[in-house]
């Protein structure tokens, strides 16, 4: 059930809560919160949005089209907690520019993801054999 | 409501429903190979990283001049409340603002 209110938001206010206050800290109830709260929202500011959506003549004047970016970019700062994170999203970011510039489509997220992911899995691997022969998993 | 448009938004849920809790059902009947575990955590933060920095960097499209793209600053301005305020929504608001301010000044 938690798994179909699992949108971009409330998985990243979750994973933030999870990490500042631990895991076991009623991670379903705060799931569940999240999540009904977008959800709830959501479809709240859709029904204002197909009812009123006539009367802003010009999104843009008003920096709406900002207001995605500006808070996906609010959720990516508190995640970059690591000097590994940094560069796996150094490394996502210029794939995803450099790819939505040079090749049509939406295929910058996944060039972005396969970068990103393939940067943190070296940089995990370069960490583990700097630090010799030590046993278990982070 | 127009029954058609009924089942299409039914089968729409059902299939976001299927590709969020296929995967927990299939990770939970096989264990999941380690590197792919791995993996997996960068994921997030990619995808992230890929939904800001195009919308920042090439919001036309094409890559523009950071010193003229107003979406740079606004992000930086963006960025610079989260850190003093603390607050994810007041970055939202102070961003926003920010945005239609350099509008009205710029362009």
């Amino acid at each position: 059930m938690l798994a179909f209110g699992m949108v971009d938001e409330s998985y990243l206010v979750s994973v933030t809560h999870f990490r500042e206050h631990g895991q076991d800290s009623g991670s379903r109830h705060f799931m569940l919160a999240s999540a009904s709260a977008m959800y709830f929202v959501w479809a709240a500011s859709s029904l204002a949005g197909a009812m009123a959506g006539h009367a802003i003549a010009d999104p843009l004047k008003w920096g709406l089209d900002f207001a995605m970016p500006a808070t996906f970019l609010t959720l990516l700062l508190p995640q970059m907690v690591s000097l590994r994170l940094l560069v796996v999203v150094v490394v996502a970011a210029t794939a995803a520019t450099a790819s939505y510039v040079l090749v049509p489509g939406k295929w910058y997220i996944l060039i972005a993801v396969v970068a990103g992911t393939a940067a943190g899995l070296l940089l995990e691997t370069l960490a583990e054999a700097e630090s010799g022969h030590r046993r278990g998993q982070a | 409501v127009n029954p058609y448009h009924l089942i299409v938004i039914l089968a729409m849920g059902a299939v976001t429903y299927a590709t969020r809790v296929g995967f927990f059902g299939l990770t939970r009947q096989f264990q999941l190979h380690p590197l792919l575990r791995r993996l997996l955590e960068y994921v997030p933060l990619s995808i992230l990283a890929a939904l800001i920095f195009p919308a920042v960097l090439a919001p036309s499209g094409n890559l523009e001049s950071p010193v003229t793209n107003i979406y740079v600053w606004a992000a930086i301005v963006t960025s610079a409340a989260l850190l003093a305020a603390r607050r994810p929504w007041v970055a939202i608001i102070v961003g926003v603002a920010t945005m239609v301010l350099l509008r009205q000044v710029v362009g």
